[in-house]
This record gives structure tokens, C-alpha cells and sequence, in this order.
């Protein structure tokens, strides 16, 4: 498999690079060619030219023969370019123009002689002389002439702000309010080229016209190169700032319920983490490294059609802390709620110049996703659907009960501890001896196979001149790769917009959605995972003679040897939840004056959540996690955004090629969370959780309540000069209400990104390249994600309950160190790049290198114990540094009718901490935070083999001076190395955590060695895609590098403590094993927590590539769509993804141990009415 | 018509900017916070009265359980490096040789033992700047002040006992330059902690008014750890003013006496008697949400945990492998035929507090207990007063007198009537011979109870007391009785380490020379 993919990949680079050259030979050859046709005749006849045409593009033309007879034209032609410009080419000078009248058939007649525009989609001019414009081309003999013109768009409307530019000098305009535009052109020989966005460019020759009149037509196939940005759109080439996009078709190939992950691989500077197979977990994405130290605040802000989406405690925004909103709420991924199927584009923007719009809490890169909305015309139908199944790709090789007991057995010997008759059930002879019990394979009882997984959605959308609408509604469901989970998923959407007049419009998005997911958990709450079960002692049986079939559903049933049984609790306890959401916006446009927009909007988010949950006491086993009889329990969240915006936009041209576009707006966002939490325990006799009654004895309830604030002013102003140069100057200054009222609620951020299209200059018009661009910028952004009213001391009356008189009494402390000067954290972007387009546009590249510098950095920091509070205090704690390098390109080309394309991007991230707090190490939950080394990254002691002779163990146990664990070392121990000792005062100065001279001794010094790092050096992602006769194959292959990561996995698997061992263990060091360096079976004692430690033997490189999708589709034929009624498209495929991974780490998958991705495979359907 | 555009363009102008000046008030970025501040909090007895709750609140977190947490119970940090009791479960406290500064338990007493103080300091400089007038009743006042400086007073008592040289921490911490404390030297928390239970000893009741407050300290508590830090202190400086200060304090110790029979004790029922000079309220709010043993008190909302846990001393498999804890030898050969013996342990274990099997006193569940730990017995301050008699140069026979009251006591425990333990005859003047009378009588009568056997152990080993009476020591012969091997206790051991994460989080302080 991998040798033929190696293969594939191999032959389609070669394809590249052949036609990369076959595609320079035949530019200088058409250079060449014009060169030298001055001078000679090379002509065939127009009949002939026609025919060729007619077999290459497969279209008909239709003409009269008189018309065509006896005119000639010049050869060879060039035939890969659109068909359209080539009839140009051949029948403007022929005074001949042409007509599309159906998909493939076009009308070839003579010009009248009236100055008219000719169709669809075309334009002539009429050349009196039409010698004259294949004349020389000589800038001596042209002389500047006025022509003036006028621009109207699809529906006769005039356009303004259309760019107007001659080609190869560097005068253009603009057309102004009423569509005109004036210019003085080198005519006759110029040629003007016309662009405006959405809109397809147009080259026209002036030749003795000196009045234009240009119909512009929408470009269906520009669509792509549009690019949604903060409050607006440009085409690609326009941008200035660092964004990348995908559109609903790379969108719907993914078939991932959740829109994030339609981005893996995709974009450079975009890192996707899979969030494994549990249906509702979050995918975790970092855009250009890590800037701040910890929790999803280091995560983008997703932006879903100007409404900021923000799931309560995620982002450990409020007052209370993310650990404790997950708590009450459950770990939920809310952008399970959004349907792939309605986004029509995902934009996310990396740089402060981009994001700026955002103000708050766009710091980290901002995901914009734009939803789908209808468009002119009849009524489109499209059904998208697919069914599938997914299977976990492997399980972990462990010992079966022989071998279980075995290794038991002689870590337990020699400790007369181990005489206890508990442990009678490893001891061959006595009654209690589980030896011959049989091996249960607890993996594979708790995996889900074949689960299935399948997706409907139907959309009509469609819209008047006035008038669009999009109405959107689907369905999901998809299993767990573990028998604990599922979810059901119904979506409904809604998009319109009406122009009420030519001073107003209004428009309105609108979704709702419905979740229901069933989360099974264990006897203590936790969600069962992989991690948990592997370790499952072999002897316990899963099924027998207890409730439901299962041999027990408690932890008792052969001692405190037993683990719970993970499939007998999930059928006596239930978890389930019920997620409603609703995303809404609508806004009003007025437009006073042409090109000046007042917009007010409004939009919010809002979601509500039920959880239910219930046990049944069924056994005496269970009274570990149930007191006595049945409990239930119900919380409710409650999640509420509201987002106010006004915004001005004025834009204005000049005729001497200066365009500026002023945008500012002021809005109000303000975010509540509320929780209530209800339940009751001790109910008896009563089966069906239905009936219970939360009233009763035993009854308890709970809220928390939580808000914030956030005022963000916006000045934008956008500048281009002819196409050429480009800034964008933006001026944000925000406010939050998380800071201290006296002077620390307020920044300022100011950006600038400024582009330069050089290909647009004249030095660059004899370069093969039709784009290139240059672009710089840089600027300052804010995050403000901490708790809220840090700079108070706040007073708790929780949790501070002491017995007087024999019954609680309620007490109150003070909860934390108040920090009065806490304010934004500040992180300062700066973005070079240079991207084109190569080929004759075949080849798109793009090259930048980007610097990210953190300062302040919010952080919760753990003060000494000696102080005495509970809650860790926030601060502007420390400052890091992100930079690297991120480059992509895209080739399509077709050859002989196979239409392919490949495309592939790279990231790479260095990332380290510059400055932190008195140097004190943060630990975060990702990891620890030290001065100097790269954010989160993992500290051990490094180990050095095991022990394997006397003269080796009677060096090592020098190390250990009077330490008693000299006694207890043996060879078969694990050694260590001694990096060195207790800081001295200079260390400390310098921030280093110890004195790096071996001081000849293994303390704890010597465990704070630096293991690796956790966030990935580089990332990168392949796609190729290929479509031939109605067949289409698309390829993604998507990886990360240069990363470690602490495999929990081996901790359990590889200690000698009580759970089941990985089978490795089976090559430990015995006396008569002796080379191996697996430490010896101990469970007790020094040597036992000597070898345990954590050590970089638990560390292991995390690097991988993943085959994360491959898709074949097949077109049916227009022929057969024909037949059948009312079908414009039909496409089958069938997708797999996450098919293979390419890794050296040894557990389930390197982003996932505990409920690992699975491969799936779908079989899907797109349908067009 | 440029001008008309002029015109409608400074109106449109005009227009945005006063709608943008409306879209946005500042005064919505002004939220009240979700809880109250210390400006707004401690306007009223009762919210004073709750602020002394807080500080108590945290003496139950060296009790409950915690199994969530990583099985952080902290009993085994006091009770296991005594002579008196082993386990065959595997404690580094035990057998000592694992103890590393890094243990986690070694790091959570510290850091209780820290939040404790902090409370206590907080509260009192609340008290300081907000509680004059808010009081109407005055003598709450004072008593409120009392048990503020009690409670700090026991937390420097505590942190000397268990680390020595530990940080003083004397006020609240309230800017950043407070936040690093250095070592304190010597016997600073000592002092520190006579001089908070001795103030705390001249403002607090005899007697709280009624019922409803049983459980809070008194004076008669007070003047108890006052006189017993001073005993220390006496023994750890051998100076005979202390002993005698100590003594003076003991004398003050009023309005209590020995309940007749010995077990009555230990029972829930019983709690905080009349023999019971201070006493950690444990309690029961499993009706509660919020109940959870398995997390810190502080981890789980409404109350937090309020329970004990007394599980060590009953041998449940849903312990999760945590053997029960045992008598050692030399203890079962130092009762004899002792009465108490059969309060303490039985062929199983030990039974003191845990009276029956799984479930045993309090609630059916095995993580919860609900009885008291009682930290200073009546019984307890007539033996420290019979030393504090002896060592500053009293009647020995007064000493002697002391002893056989709780021998007496003991007789009179027993169902049928014995004549062990006999009273020791009153002639007796040899110093050494009544100190091991009082040494054995401590041992056998506070039996297993909160640490006391390792605090004397300790202080008469810093004292010379043990070489004096006994010629072997703690570091020399002395026989520990751990059913480990390999089992080893060298005199950094005399003080448990400085926790190795606060030496990475505090870079003023140092580690014990032994320990380094």
C-alpha cells in the first residue's frame, strides 16, 4: 500500500515537472512565434481553424458559409486557453463576432457595423482598420488618445468602481458613480484590461473606438478566488494581509460533521488536532503556533457570518474557571451544531491586519465561516448525503491471564506484604486463584465496530434581482468508535436578503439546531476511554452471572484486585444530552449616497443544554459510587451572546487611479452563562428515571451564573493604486470588561499590511509570470481571556462549611490574590510573503514567513502554598515568541482530457518563552512553561538503560549517598543520569530551574531534564485531485513533525502496579534476560517508585502522516441526466478517511489514546435539481 | 449639485457619528462581580461570624478523604512515623526510606496548613480596619478575635511540629512583595504560635452561651496550646521558665474534667464532652449537594466536604489496597493487660474512633466518617501539666498525682473490675523514673490519638529526654517497631522536607541542611 502510493505520488510529481517544462517551452515558443509572424504568412483558413476548434473544445458552431468563406487567419492558434478569448483573438480582426447560444454551440456572424455589445459574456469593439491591430506594437508611434467608455453590470445597471487599466503602462482608472470612466490610452494598439470582484476580467483592444461600452458578467468559477474577509471580500490577489480560504467544495469532501475539520491539511498555518472518535469532541486548531501559554485561548475565534461564537468556559473567559463550566456543562464541541453542508467558505484570517475587525479575542487568528445564500436565478435543489461505518485501526497487544499472573507473581515476590490473603488469587493452589480463568479481551468487548455513521441534507436556494433566499435542513448521526456514545444531530438554516429600494436592504441568517447525544461514563463520572479499559486486568470476566448479563457492574467481585466493569456500568447508569442552539443575525443597509453604507446589526448565539442523568443501584458492588438507591440528576445551561454592530463604509475613487475604501464601525458584545444543577439521590423501588420526581428527600440544586462585556471601535481604511499598491491601515481600540475599571479596560491596537504587484510593472511584463505579488504587514492585537474581576478580592461562600452545634454552618473566605493592574494581553504580528501565479496560471504559489510576539501574557501563575489562597491568580505573567515559514502551492493542468491537480502546504513553527514571571515555571494543563524553551513542552529524568551488572549497580548506588534507597537497588533497576543539582543563587537569576553540573547524586533535580516539546515543529498537508471523463479522485494526505508526546499509555502499561501490562513487559530484564532494558518486575518499594518516575522512557516522538482522505466520484453523464427529468447533476462516490497513518508511536494513535480516530468509509450521493 | 453632495455627505457624516457614539456605552463594560468583595463583605456580626467559619472550615481538610484526588489522605503524614503504629501498606512516612521532597503529601499538609493562616490573617486584618461598630455585642467581638488568633495559632504550631523552619506568615498578603517569605529560624513558629494562643487565651469565652456553638474554641482550649507550646519550647530549650510558664497556663485550663470510663472518648455520641479541650468538628451533609470525599473540600460546590475519614483504621476492600493500620509490638507489650486496650484495637487493627466494622461510627459509607478527631483531651493537659511540674522544679508527688488520676481513670473504664493500671506510689522522687512514667502513661493514654506520639517523640529527642531516660535515641537503637524492611530513620527525619515544588515557587527559600 505504501509502496504504491509512494508510487503514485512519485508519477504525479513527474507529471508536474514535465508539463512545468513543456509549459516554458511552448511560452518561449509563442514568443518566439509572434517575434517572428511579422514577417511571414502562416495562415490557414478560417473553415479549417473553426473545425480544429470544434474537435478540441468539443462545442458546434453554427454560421452561414458565405460569412466564413474565403478569410483566413493566422496559425498555428493557441488552444489552452478559454474558448472564449480565443474566438476573440480570431474573429475581432475578421470584423466577425460570435454568439453562445447553448452550453457547447455558438453562433459565428458578421458585425453589423453598429457599436454594440456582442452576448453573453462578451464584448467587441469595432476596429475600422482591422490590419491595424495586428500592426506592430510599438510605443514610438503610439500617441496618448481620451477614451472614454461606461460599465455596466449583468443587469444593464452601471458599475463604479470598476478598475480600468491599459496593459503594460501603468495609467487606469476607476469608473465613477454613474459607471463611467474616462482615460487617455497609447491607442490604437492598447488594450485596456477591466476588473472588478466577482466579476470576470476583460482585455479589450481599443483599436479607433473611443466609446466604450463594457458589459461586466458575474464569474461563477471567480467565485473561488474571492476571498471572505472581515466585513467584506476581496479577490486573492488583492489581499494584503495573511488569509487563507476553502469554499464548499473542499468543504463537502471531508464528510466530517464538524466544520473545523475541513480545514485539516488544507491551509498553511492551520493546525488541526482530530479529536478522536467520540462523536462530540473538539478538534483542538492553532493558527500559527502557540502565543499564549495555556487552554483554548491560544485557540482561534470562529466568527460564523459576522456573529462570534463562543462556548461559555472554553476559552476560560468568565469568572469561573473552563475546568468547572465543563464540569457542569459536559465537554461538547458546538460546532457540531453548524452543518457543513450550508457553508459556502471558511476564512481564516492569521495576521493582525486581518483579524483586526475582530477586536477582542482574535489575538489567536479568527475562523470565518460565511454560510451559504441563493443567488439569482431559478431554483436550485441539492441533496447531499451518505452513509457509512468506522472502525478503530488497532488495538494494544497485552498479556492474556498466564502471563498476567506471571508477572505478578514475581513483581510481588520477596515483599511479605504481598502474603495478604487478598492476594490469594494469583497464588496457584489456593481456592481463590483466578489463573485459570480464561483471557477476556476488554478492547475488543468495548469497541464499536462497524459504527455507523451517515449524513442527509437537503437545501433550496434561489433569489430575484431583489431578493435571495437559501433554506437549508439536515440530519446526522454518528457513533462512537467505543459502545459508549452516539448522536443524533437535526439542522435547520435560513438565509435571505431583500433590496427594498436602491436606499435600503435588509437580510437575515438564521439557524437552529438539535443535538441528542448519549454519553455513557463510568461509575465515577469520567467517560470511559481506551486508556482506561486496556489496563483491565485479563482474569476479569465481562459477562456472567450478574445484572444485565454482566458477571458484575461494581469493583468488588474478586477483591480490590478488580477493576470496574467498564460494560456492565454503562447498563445500569445513563448520561444523555439534549443541546438546543440558535445563531441568528440580521442587518439593515442603508445607502444615502452611492459607495456610502450605514449598516446596523444585530446577532446572537444562544444555546441551551439539558443533561439528564441517572443511575440504578442494582448490586452491593455499587455502593462505592451510590450511597443508596437510585440517583438522578439534571443540569441546565444556558449560553447567551448578543452582538451589536453599526458600521459606516464609504468608498471612493479618483480618476488618476487612487482607490480608498473607509470602513468603521462600533460594536457591543456582552455574553451570559447560566447554570442550574438539580438532583436527587436515595430514591428506592423505582426503575424508569422518568418517574422520578426531583422533590423529595435527598433533593439538592445549584446555579452559577456568569457575564462579561466588551466594546470594540474600528477604523479601517483601504488603499490601492492601479492595481499595484495596496495598504490597509487599521485602528482598533477595544475595551473588556474582565479588567480593573481604573485605567486598564481600554487598548489600542493599531495594524497596517501593505502589497505590492510587481508583475503589474513594466521591468516584469518579459518574466513567464501572470501574478506575483509582494506583501508586508504588521500590527498589534489584544486578548483579554482571564477571569473576570481579578482586581477585586472576592468572597466566597461556598465550600467553606464548618460543623457547629452539629450542623453545617456556612462560612466565607477569600478566594484569591487580586491583581489590580491585570490588562490585555498583547501580541504584536508581523507577516512577509511573496505569492503568484506561474504558468499561465496554472501554478499558484505563495511563500511568507511570519513573527509573533506575545507580551503580557495572561496566565493563571501558582503562587508558594505559604501564601495560602485557593484559586490561582491571574496575571500579565510572561512574554513568547512564535515564528516560521509558511509556503503552499496549487497546480492544475489537463492533459488529454484528464483534468488534474495537486497542491500541498507547509508550516513550520518555533516557538519559545521569552520572559516569564520572576522566572518562575507555569504549569499549565498542557504542560510547564519554563524560560527559554519552547511553550508546554515535557520534563523528566533521562534514563540510562538498566542496571546489568554488580559493578554497574555498585557505581550507581553512589549516586544515592545514605538515601535508603541504596538498599533497596538491584540490578534489572533503572538508571538515570545525573544532569545535576539544587540551583545555586546565580541559577536562579538566570531563570534556570537547576545547576546543570553533575553534583553527583539523582534527586529531584535531576527529574526537571527537558524531554521535548508538544507543540509540532512543522505541519504539512498533500491533496491531489484528478477528474477524467466524468470520474473524479481526490487525495489528502496531512501530517506533523518534530513533536513528543508523554504516552499515559506506556506509564500504565509498562508499570508493575496493579492493571494490566503492555506485552513488551515480557521482555523485562530477568537474571536470565539480562541485556534487556525493560526494568525487572517490582511493585513495591523504592525501586518500584525508582523506576516509575517520569523519565523519557514514557516519551515518544508523535510525528506522523496521515492518509486523512481519499475520495473517488463518478459524474453520471450529461446524456443520462438528460433522461432523467429535473436532474442537472448527479455524482456518486465513495470516501475513506483517516485510512492509514505513518507513525513511531507505539499507542492507539499519537493525537488520541484515549477514544482513538477511526477510519471511516462513506458512500455518498450529491444531487442538483 | 457638488455642493448638495457636499451637503448630504456632512449630514450622513453627522448622522454615523452620533449613532456610533450611541451604539456604545461605556458604562456596559461596568459589571457588578458575581460574588462579594472585601469592600462590600464584612459589614455585620453575622458576616464576620462566617469569616471565622472559613478559617475553621479548613481543619477538616487534614481529616476527610480525597480519594479523587490521588488517595491524598494526609493521616498517615502525623500518625506513621510514631513507634506506635505500622502498616503494611507502603508509606514513606512508615518506613521512611521513600520520603522524598517531593511527595505530594508532604505538599498538601504544607499547603492546608498555609490556606489555614491565611484565613486566619485575612480575617484578622478585616477585623482590624472594618469591625469597629459593626459589632453590638462586645463580647463577640473579642471572641471572634480569640478564635482568629487561635487558629492562626495552631497553624504555626502544626508547621513546627511537622517542618521546622518553615515560612512565618503573620499578615494578610496583600501586594507583591509580601509573596515571597523566607525560612523562619529556630523556634520562630513556636513562639509565634505561644504568642497567638496566649493572646487568643485572654479574649476568648470560658463557655460559648449556649448549644448551637459547640465545637468553637474556648479559653480553657486556648491556655491548653498555649501551655503546651511552651512545654515544647521548655523541652526543646530545656529552660525551666517555660516548663514554668506552661505550667501557669495548664492551671488556667478550667470547667473540665475526665469522663468516668475511658472509651466514652471516642464514640460520636460523645463528642465534645467534658474531658474534650479542643476538637475538630467533623460533619454529615450527604444530604447536601455537594458531598463528595472524593474531592478536596474546596473542589465541589454548596458546603464542600465537611466529613472525617477514619478508614485507615478499618480494613474494607473498597479501600482500594490501603491496608489497615497497626499496633506495633512494643505498644501491645506496653498495655499488658491495660483496660484501654480494648478501646484501641483488637486482633484486626486499631479501633479507636472506629468502633464495629465497615461502616462502623457515623455514616454507612466508607469514605465518610462523622466523628470528631479530638486534638487536646482533658487527660491529655493533666499529663503535659505533671511534666511541666516536673521539669520546672515541682512536687514531684503533685506530678505523681496527675498520672494516677488517669490511671485511676483507666481502672474505672474496664467492664469488671481490675486492679491495672496500679497508681505509682507518690514517694517517688527520682526525676528520670517519673519523666518515664509520664512518657509511658502518654503513650498508653493518647494511644494512635492525632500525632501526639511523634510530637513527643520528636521534642524529647531535640530535649535529650529519650537518652536521658531511656539511653537509646531516636537515631540510636530506638525501636520504631515498622513491620518494613527495609525501614530507615536518620535525623533529617526529625522534620519532614521542604516540599520541593514550593522550593521551585518560592525563591527566598531553602531547603533543611538534612534534607539537601
Amino acid at each position: 500500500m505504501l509502496n504504491k502510493l509512494r508510487k503514485s505520488i512519485f508519477l504525479l510529481m513527474i507529471l508536474v515537472f514535465a508539463d512545468y517544462n513543456s509549459g516554458l517551452a511552448r511560452e518561449s515558443f509563442k514568443y518566439y512565434f509572434e517575434q517572428s509572424q511579422r514577417f511571414q504568412n502562416g495562415k490557414i483558413t478560417l473553415v479549417k481553424a473553426l473545425k480544429t476548434i470544434e474537435d478540441h473544445y468539443k462545442v458546434n458552431f453554427v454560421y452561414q458559409k458565405k460569412n466564413i468563406a474565403g478569410k483566413s487567419v493566422e496559425s498555428p492558434m493557441i488552444l489552452d486557453q478559454p474558448i472564449e478569448k480565443l474566438l476573440e483573438y480570431l474573429l475581432v480582426p475578421l470584423n466577425m463576432s460570435y454568439e453562445k447560444t447553448a452550453t457547447n454551440t455558438f453562433v459565428i456572424f458578421l458585425n453589423t457595423g453598429l457599436d454594440v455589445a456582442g452576448g453573453y459574456n462578451t464584448v467587441t469593439s469595432k476596429p475600422t482598420d482591422p490590419d491595424l491591430s495586428h500592426g506592430k506594437k510599438s510605443k514610438s508611434s503610439n500617441k496618448l488618445v481620451a477614451v472614454s467608455g461606461m460599465i455596466i453590470d449583468e443587469a444593464g445597471k452601471p458599475m463604479s468602481n470598476v478598475s480600468i487599466i491599459e496593459k503594460g503602462f501603468s495609467n487606469g482608472t476607476f469608473s465613477d458613480s454613474r459607471g463611467e470612466f474616462h482615460l487617455k490610452v497609447h491607442a490604437p494598439l492598447s488594450t485596456v484590461e477591466i476588473s472588478y470582484i466577482g466579476y470576470k476580467n476583460q482585455e479589450i483592444s481599443i483599436g479607433q473606438s473611443r466609446n466604450l461600452t463594457i458589459n461586466m458578467a458575474p464569474d461563477i468559477k471567480l467565485a473561488d478566488e474571492i476571498v471572505v474577509i472581515a466585513y467584506g471580500a476581496k479577490t486573492k490577489r488583492d489581499l494584503t494581509g495573511a488569509v487563507s480560504a476553502i469554499t464548499s467544495r473542499d468543504i463537502i469532501k471531508t464528510n466530517a460533521l464538524s466544520p473545523q475539520m475541513a480545514m485539516l491539511g488544507r491551509m498553511p498555518g492551520v493546525y488541526v488536532s482530530l479529536p478522536g472518535g467520540d462523536p462530540n469532541a473538539a478538534p483542538i486548531v492553532r493558527i500559527r503556533g502557540v502565543t499564549t501559554f495555556s487552554g483554548e485561548s491560544a485557540g482561534p475565534l470562529y466568527v460564523i457570518d459576522g456573529v462570534v461564537v463562543d462556548e461559555y468556559g472554553s476559552r476560560s473567559t468568565f469568572s469561573l474557571n473552563a475546568q468547572k463550566a465543563e464540569d457542569v456543562r459536559g465537554t461538547q464541541n458546538i460546532f457540531n451544531l453548524i452543518n457543513p453542508a450550508d457553508i459556502e467558505s471558511i476564512s481564516v484570517l492569521k495576521d493582525a491586519s486581518s483579524a483586526a475587525a475582530y477586536g477582542a479575542r482574535a489575538a489567536n487568528g479568527v475562523v470565518l465561516i460565511t454560510t451559504k445564500k441563493g443567488s439569482e436565478g431559478k431554483s436550485r435543489v441539492n441533496l447531499n448525503a451518505f452513509v457509512g461505518i468506522s472502525n478503530l485501526r488497532k488495538t494494544i497487544n497485552v498479556l492474556n491471564t498466564e502471563q498476567y499472573v506471571d508477572v505478578v507473581n514475581e513483581a510481588n515476590s520477596g515483599n511479605p506484604d504481598f502474603n495478604d490473603p487478598k492476594y490469594d488469587i494469583y497464588k496457584k493452589g489456593k481456592s481463590a486463584y483466578l489463573g485459570n480463568n480464561g483471557t477476556h479481551d476488554w478492547q475488543n468487548a468495548v469497541v464499536n465496530n462497524n459504527a455507523a455513521y451517515s449524513s442527509y441534507d437537503l437545501s433550496i436556494s434561489g433569489g430575484t434581482k431583489t431578493s435571495n433566499y437559501y433554506v437549508g435542513a439536515g440530519y446526522a448521526s454518528q457513533e462512537s468508535s467505543l459502545k459508549f456514545n452516539n448522536q443524533e444531530r437535526y439542522t435547520l438554516s435560513s438565509r435571505t436578503s431583500f433590496k427594498i429600494n436602491n436606499i435600503l436592504e435588509i437580510g437575515q441568517t438564521l439557524r437552529l439546531a438539535y443535538t441528542n447525544l448519549i454519553d455513557n461514563r463510568d461509575n465515577t463520572g469520567v467517560p470511559i476511554t481506551l486508556l482506561n479499559v486496556f489496563s483491565t486486568p485479563p482474569w476479569q470476566p465481562i459477562y456472567g452471572m450478574g445484572p444485565n448479563g454482566f458477571s458484575s457492574v461494581g469493583v468488588s467481585q474478586y477483591g480490590p484486585e478488580t477493576k470496574q466493569n467498564f460494560m456492565g456500568v454503562p447498563s445500569v447508569t445513563n448520561r444523555q444530552n439534549d443541546t438546543y442552539k440558535l445563531l441568528g443575525s440580521g442587518y439593515i443597509t442603508l445607502t444615502p449616497l452611492n459607495n456610502f453604507h450605514i449598516t446596523g446589526s444585530i446577532g446572537t448565539d444562544y444555546f441551551t443544554q439539558r443533561e439528564m442523568q441517572w443511575s440504578l443501584r442494582t448490586l452491593n458492588e455499587f455502593e462505592i459510587s451510590l450511597d443508596s438507591g437510585n440517583s438522578i440528576g439534571e443540569t441546565r445551561t444556558t449560553n447567551f451572546l448578543l452582538q451589536k454592530r453599526l458600521s459606516v463604509n464609504y468608498t471612493t475613487s479618483f480618476s488618476n487611479g487612487h482607490y480608498i475604501d473607509l470602513y468603521l464601525h462600533a460594536e457591543d458584545q456582552k455574553s451570559i452563562f447560566n447554570a442550574l444543577i438539580a438532583g436527587r439521590s436515595g430514591i428506592n423501588d423505582v426503575d424508569d428515571p422518568d418517574l422520578f420526581s426531583l422533590n423529595g428527600p435527598g433533593a439538592s440544586a445549584d446555579s452559577y451564573k456568569d457575564k462579561n462585556t466588551f466594546i470594540n471601535y474600528l477604523g479601517r481604511v483601504t488603499y490601492k493604486y492601479l492595481d499595484k499598491y495596496y495598504a490597509d491601515i487599521n485602528v482598533l481600540r477595544q475595551g473588556s470588561s474582565v479588567f480593573n475599571p481604573k485605567g486598564y479596560q481600554w487598548g489600542n491596537f493599531p495594524s497596517i499590511a501593505t502589497a505590492w504587484r510587481i508583475s503589474k510593472e513594466n521591468f516584469m511584463q518579459f518574466l513567464p509570470v501572470s501574478d506575483l505579488k509582494i506583501k508586508f504587514g504588521m500590527g498589534e492585537l489584544g486578548n483579554s481571556d482571564t477571569k473576570g474581576w481579578q482586581y477585586l478580592t472576592l468572597i466566597s461562600n461556598a465550600n467553606a462549611a464548618y460543623t457547629i452545634g452539629g450542623i453545617p454552618v456556612l462560612g466565607a473566605f477569600f478566594t484569591n490574590y487580586p491583581n489590580l493592574n491585570l490588562t490585555w494581553e498583547r501580541l504584536r504580528t508581523y507577516n512577509a510573503g511573496i505569492e503568484g501565479t506561474l504558468m499561465k496560471k496554472k501554478l499558484d504559489f505563495s511563500f511568507e514567513y511570519y513573527k509573533r510576539i506575545t507580551s503580557k501574557i495572561l496566565q493563571p501563575y501558582r503562587l508558594p502554598a505559604s501564601v495560602g489562597i485557593i484559586e490561582l491568580p491571574f496575571k500579565n505573567i510572561g512574554a513568547a515568541l512564535n515564528s516560521g515559514f509558511e509556503f503552499s502551492f496549487n497546480y492544475t493542468n489537463k492533459f488529454n482530457g484528464l483534468e488534474y491537480s495537486i497542491g500541498g502546504n507547509f508550516t513550520t513553527i518555533k516557538n519559545k518563552v521569552t520572559r516569564l514571571n520572576d522566572n518562575i515555571p507555569v504549569s499549565t494543563p498542557a504542560g510547564l512553561v519554563v524560560l527559554g524553551d519552547p511553550i508546554n513542552s515535557i520534563y523528566g529524568f533521562r534514563s540510562d538503560g538498566v542496571i546489568k551488572t554488580e559493578s554497574e549497580l555498585n557505581e550507581y548506588k553512589k549516586l544515592f549517598g545514605n538515601s535508603p534507597l541504596v538498599q533497596q537497588l538491584q540490578m534489572g533497576d533503572l538508571r538515570y543520569v545525573d544532569i545535576g543539582g539544587a540551583p545555586t543563587p546565580e541559577d536562579q537569576k538566570a531563570g534556570v530551574r537547576y545547576h546543570t553540573v553533575p553534583d553527583g547524586k539523582i534527586d529531584d533535580y535531576d527529574g526537571l531534564g527537558y524531554l521535548g516539546k508538544t507543540i509540532p515543529g512543522y505541519y504539512y498537508g498533500i491533496n491531489m485531485g484528478a477528474q477524467y471523463h466524468g470520474f473524479d479522485l481526490y487525495i489528502l494526505l496531512q501530517g506533523v513533525g518534530n513533536v513528543k508526546k508523554q504516552s499515559e499509555l506506556l506509564m500504565n502499561g509498562l508499570s508493575y502496579r496493579f492493571s494490566n501490562k503492555l506485552s513488551t513487559v515480557l521482555d523485562r530484564w530477568t537474571p536470565s534476560n539480562s541485556s534487556s532494558d525493560i526494568p525487572r518486575a517490582i511493585n513495591y518499594g523504592a525501586s518500584s517508585v525508582n523506576n516509575s518516575r517520569l523519565s523519557d522512557r514514557f516519551i515518544e516522538d508523535a510525528s506522523f502522516l496521515r492518509l486523512a482522505n481519499i475520495q473517488v466520484g463518478y459524474n453520471l453523464s450529461e446524456a443520462l441526466v438528460k433522461k432523467l427529468k429535473y436532474i442537472e447533476r448527479c455524482r456518486l462516490y465513495i470516501s475513506a478517511s483517516n485510512v492509514f497513518i505513518i507513525t513511531r508511536y507505539s499507542g492507539y494513535d499519537p493525537e488520541n489514546d484515549m477514544v482513538p480516530t477511526p477510519r471511516t468509509v462513506v458512500f455518498g450521493l450529491n444531487l442538483s435539481l | 449639485m457638488i455642493v448638495r453632495t457636499k451637503i448630504s455627505s456632512c449630514f450622513f457624516i453627522l448622522l454615523s457619528g452620533v449613532l456610533f457614539w450611541a451604539a456604545c456605552k461605556k458604562k456596559n463594560l461596568d459589571l457588578d462581580p458575581s460574588l462579594p468583595t472585601d469592600q462590600n463583605y464584612f459589614q455585620t456580626e453575622q458576616q464576620f461570624d462566617q469569616g471565622v467559619i472559613g478559617i475553621y472550615s479548613k481543619l477538616v481538610f487534614f481529616y476527610n478523604y480525597r480519594g479523587g484526588t490521588g488517595q491524598e489522605w494526609l493521616h498517615d503524614v502525623r500518625l506513621l512515623p510514631d513507634d506506635d503504629i505500622t502498616t503494611n501498606w507502603l508509606s514513606p512516612f512508615e518506613s521512611f526510606t521513600t520520603l522524598q521532597p517531593s511527595n505530594k503529601k508532604v505538599y498538601d499538609y504544607y499547603t492546608f496548613l498555609y490556606q489555614l493562616n491565611a484565613r486566619a490573617n485575612n480575617m484578622l486584618d478585616v477585623f482590624q480596619k472594618k469591625s469597629s461598630g459593626v459589632y453590638k455585642n462586645n463580647a463577640l467581638k473579642d471572641w471572634h478575635k480569640g478564635e482568629m488568633l487561635f487558629l492562626r495559632g495552631y497553624s504555626h504550631f502544626q508547621l513546627w511540629n511537622l517542618y521546622g523552619i518553615a515560612p512565618l506568615v503573620n499578615r494578610r498578603i496583600d501586594n507583591d512583595s509580601l509573596l515571597y517569605t523566607p525560612n523562619s529560624s529556630g523556634n520562630e513558629l513556636l513562639e509565634a504560635a505561644i504568642s497567638d494562643f496566649t493572646a487568643a487565651s485572654l479574649l476568648l469565652p470560658e463557655k460559648w452561651p449556649d448549644p448551637t456553638y459547640k465545637g468553637r474554641v474556648t479559653k480553657g482550649a486556648a491556655f491548653g496550646m498555649a501551655g503546651k507550646a511552651n512545654l515544647y519550647m521548655g523541652t526543646i530549650k530545656k529552660n525551666i521558665s517555660d516548663y514554668s510558664l506552661a505550667l501557669q497556663q495548664f492551671n488556667q485550663v478550667k470547667g473540665y474534667s475526665l469522663v468516668s470510663k475511658y472509651g466514652e472518648n471516642f464514640t460520636r455520641d460523645q463528642e465534645n464532652n467534658r474531658e474534650s479541650v479542643f476538637e475538630i468538628q467533623v460533619g454529615d451533609n450527604s444530604n447536601q449537594e455537594g458531598s463528595n470525599p472524593w474531592l478536596d473540600t474546596d473542589q465541589f460546590d454548596g458546603n464542600g466536604d465537611i466529613s472525617g475519614y477514619w478508614g485507615f483504621f478499618d480494613n474494607h476492600w473498597s479501600f482500594f489496597g490501603g491496608s489497615r493500620l497497626l499496633p506495633t509490638e512494643s505498644l501491645k507489650t506496653a498495655f499488658g493487660n491495660d483496660p484501654r486496650k480494648e478501646f484501641c484495637f483488637n486482633h484486626e487493627g486499631i479501633i479507636k474512633y472506629v468502633k464495629g466494622s465497615f461502616g462502623g461510627d457515623g455514616r454507612n459509607f466508607a469514605a465518610s466518617y462523622t466523628n470528631n478527631p479530638r486534638i487536646m483531651r482533658y487527660a491529655d493537659v493533666l499529663l503535659l501539666k505533671a511534666e511541666a511540674i516536673l521539669q520546672s522544679g515541682g512536687s514531684p508527688a503533685e506530678a505523681i498525682q496527675l498520672i494516677n488520676q488517669i490511671r485511676s481513670r483507666a481502672r474505672q473504664s474496664s467492664t469488671i473490675p481490675v486492679s491495672t493500671p496500679a497508681d505509682y506510689p507518690s514517694s517517688e522522687t527520682d526525676k528520670k523514673t517519673i519523666m518515664k512514667w509520664i512518657i509511658e502513661e502518654r503513650r498508653i493514654e493518647l494511644a494512635f490519638e492525632e500525632g501526639h506520639r511523634w510530637f513527643d517523640l520528636r521534642r524529647w529527642h531535640i530535649g535529650g529526654i529519650l537518652a536521658e531516660v531511656y539511653r537509646k535515641d531516636l537515631d540510636h537503637g530506638w525501636e520504631f517497631g515498622s513491620v518494613h524492611t527495609p525501614f530507615s530513620f536518620t535525623l533529617k527525619n526529625l522534620y519532614l522536607p521542604i516540599p520541593f515544588e514550593e522550593l521551585q515557587l518560592n525563591p527566598k527559600l531553602r531547603q533543611h541542611d538534612n534534607w539537601k
